[in-house]
């Protein structure tokens, strides 16, 4: 707890966003998951879900962030030190994103080739699902990227 | 292979107590910096891009090694 009480406001909003990105994840591919089979209009269902996570999403955000900026005063401008983290984390999301991405084709090009289809773990066979792992790629790249810069915060670039 | 490792150290806490107990966001302001960069400075966990350095030297109104000093580790990789 201790620890917490030293957090500036940079670095509460960096975790506000990291605990913002993997709820409201969590929250749409629960609901997506709950989705029955066999629906009548699948589009619409899928339409109103990602109305309803955007919703609570924007709520969310104008909460916490405002909460955050009441308890810890407005953020100072930038400096050298915010930049240089900040281009860092960049760095480092865009590289896990790249990777992500680069398996996700590997994954494609081996369903098309039929190579090893029968011990790959998902099946990446609609558009729906390719959109949904690339969705996954991008919260991974902005978690690690979040993550990275909080480390960085704490233990010193 | 013999690779330089080394680190900047600094005396920017003390320097602060001999001006007159300056504060960490006094400080910060006269570099223009945050006062958290100052904070992380002292605990020598950043090292100041050349032109901070030069400014915080500049605030204590000393030669910028008598602020910051270089420790070089010799190692063989």
């Amino acid at each position: 707890m201790d620890t917490l009480r030293t957090f500036s406001n940079r670095e509460w909003n960096l975790m506000a966003t990291l605990v913002l990105d993997l709820a409201i994840a969590a929250l749409y591919f629960s609901k997506l998951a709950s989705l029955p089979e066999g629906l009548a209009a699948p589009g619409s269902a899928l339409a109103g879900i990602i109305v309803q996570v955007i919703i609570v999403a924007c709520i969310g955000a104008a909460l916490l962030f405002g909460l955050i900026n009441w308890r810890t005063g407005n953020r100072e401008p930038a400096d050298e030190r915010d930049r240089l983290i900040e281009g860092k984390g960049n760095s480092i999301g865009y590289g896990v994103l790249v990777g992500a991405i680069l398996l996700m084709i590997g994954h494609l090009v081996a369903d098309a080739l039929g190579v090893g289809s029968d011990t790959l773990p998902v099946a990446l066979s609609t558009p729906l699902i390719c959109a949904h792992a690339l969705l996954i790629c991008l919260l991974a790249a902005s978690t690690v990227k979040h993550l990275s810069q909080l480390v960085m915060y704490r233990r010193g670039i | 292979m013999a690779v330089n490792k080394g680190k900047i150290y600094n005396q920017i806490r003390r320097l602060r107590f001999d001006h007159n107990e300056m504060t960490q966001a006094e400080l910060a302001k006269a570099a223009g910096v945050t006062r958290q960069t100052i904070m992380s400075l002292e605990a020598n966990k950043y090292s100041p891009s050349l032109e901070l350095a030069f400014r915080i030297a500049e605030v204590f109104n000393q030669p910028l090694e008598a602020v910051f000093q270089y420790q070089c580790h010799s190692t063989d990789e």
